[in-house]
Order: C-alpha cells, then sequence, then structure tokens
C-alpha cells in the first residue's frame, strides 16, 4: 500500500493504493492518525493544515478487509470527534461492495470523484 | 490444475501469500475477478481468526489451505491443528448501528457470510475444518 499525501487549500487529500489490510493498516495509522491527533496549541502553524477537512482519494485501492474497515471507522470517529469532515472519494465497485455489506456506506460520505470531494467537504 | 494447496504458518506476515496464490489458481481455471475478490478475502479473514484466536500458545502452527474448482464452483477448505474454533457462533453483527454506536471488529466473519454461498464448520480428527463455496458462471469477466 502506498499513501500520498497532499493540500488542495485547507483540505488534506490522502491518495490510497494498493490494499488495506492486516499487514498494511499500521502504515494507514501511522500516516493518517497524526494528521488528526495533532494539538494545534501546539503547534499554531499546523492548525490550520491540520486534516480536520479529510479526503481519502481511493481509486486506486483494490482490496480493503475488516482490518481496514476498522482504521477507516476509527478515521471517522476520530474526525467527528473534532467536528471536522471526512470524504471517501473514487472507491472502487468492489470496494463499495465491501463498505455496503458492511453497513459502512450509510455511515461514511462518499461520492465518485475527487473532484466532488473537494467541492462538497 | 483444479486443485492447489497453500501451507501457511500461524504468523500475520503469512497472510500476504493468500492473495498472489489466489490471483494464480483463479486465472488458470477462468474464476471471474469478482469471485476472486469474494473469495480471496473470504479465507483473508477466516485464516485472521484462526491466527488470533486458535492458537492458545507461542508454539508454530499451519494452516492448510485447500483449493479447488469443479465445473463452476468455487471450493476452499480450510484445516488447522487448533483448538476447537467455529467462528459461525459469532453473533451477527448489527450493521444499522450508527457510527458511534458501531464497535470496531466483529465484521470479518459478517463479511464472510454475505459474500459466500456456504460456509460449514467441523471438528474433524482434533482439526478444525472450514469449507467456503461460491459457484460463478462461466461467461463472466
Amino acid at each position: 500500500m502506498k499513501i500520498n499525501l497532499e493540500k488542495k487549500g485547507d483540505v488534506s487529500v490522502a491518495h490510497i493504493t494498493g490494499k488495506l489490510d492486516t499487514n498494511t493498516a499500521l502504515f494507514y495509522e501511522n500516516e493518517i492518525f497524526p494528521l488528526i491527533d495533532v494539538q494545534p496549541e501546539k503547534n499554531a502553524a499546523v492548525q490550520v493544515s491540520t486534516a480536520l477537512k479529510l479526503v481519502l482519494e481511493l481509486q486506486g485501492m483494490d482490496y480493503v478487509s475488516s482490518a481496514g474497515l476498522r482504521v477507516l471507522i476509527i478515521t471517522a470517529k476520530k474526525i467527528k470527534s473534532k467536528n471536522g469532515s471526512l470524504i471517501l472519494s473514487g472507491m472502487q465497485k468492489q470496494i463499495k461492495n465491501i463498505f455496503d455489506i458492511s453497513g459502512l456506506s450509510t455511515i461514511f460520505q462518499i461520492v465518485p470523484s475527487l473532484e466532488e470531494a473537494l467541492s462538497k467537504i | 490444475m483444479k486443485k492447489q494447496n497453500l501451507k501457511i504458518e500461524n504468523n500475520k506476515q503469512e497472510l500476504k501469500k493468500i492473495y498472489p496464490f489466489m490471483d494464480v489458481f483463479c486465472k488458470r481455471n477462468n474464476v471471474p475477478s469478482d469471485v476472486f475478490n469474494e473469495v480471496t478475502l473470504s479465507i483473508d479473514e477466516l485464516v485472521t481468526n484462526i491466527i488470533s484466536y486458535a492458537f492458545g500458545d507461542n508454539e508454530q502452527h499451519y494452516i492448510d489451505i485447500d483449493v479447488e474448482v469443479e465445473g463452476n464452483l468455487l471450493c476452499v477448505i480450510l484445516k488447522d491443528e487448533g483448538r476447537e474454533f467455529n467462528p459461525l457462533t459469532y453473533p451477527e453483527v448489527d450493521i444499522k448501528k450508527s457510527l458511534d454506536e458501531m464497535k470496531i471488529g466483529g465484521l470479518g466473519i459478517h463479511i464472510v457470510r454475505n459474500l459466500m454461498d456456504e460456509i460449514v464448520y467441523k471438528r474433524e480428527n482434533n482439526f478444525n475444518v472450514l469449507i467456503i463455496k461460491k459457484s460463478f458462471s462461466k461467461n463472466e469477466n
């Protein structure tokens, strides 16, 4: 799995490619959670660039297991606790199927494209 | 090659072997890509559970994964020497919960139940045996 981070204005975009599963979930946690957990008072410069507006761009993600869903759910809980917003974009059909089965399609905001995510967040 | 075996150790790093093994097997046997994805994920979930819960020691153990295509049916048999462990006794997950109510975990077996046509658990000669089956149309892909 690869994660490329970029900033689009005040929105953090994480492009995730490959497999999000038991063996890559920790890598995801290490890359994404610090963006959300950063304490603004400790670093004022980061305050505006925290991931309180986060788009996970999943066009290149071809596999997700329950271990991957687990870290995505934690991401959503963390962002909600900070009154931030999270959108998932570009999800492949087989991944969307797993979200539907797991009841996550109603919990996450899911849009077809990154452009749409950026306009809605 | 209609039948193949993969033997893995009870170590989560070993899960990485499942995807490429299934990829080669399914391509050779013209299994449609959506069925390949669903069966591979199901094996991943079940073997993850076995590695996490079936062995109560720090010893090395093995899990046998036998895959077979017969006609338009893909059948997988998972066999391990762990303590008696039937994942089908897990209570059903309530997926209609909100984010706040949603518990982390428990989704793996729920996903397998929903993706597979059939799941059977047996305890046989001190082995746990899990059989999953998924049928497919040969015209797909």
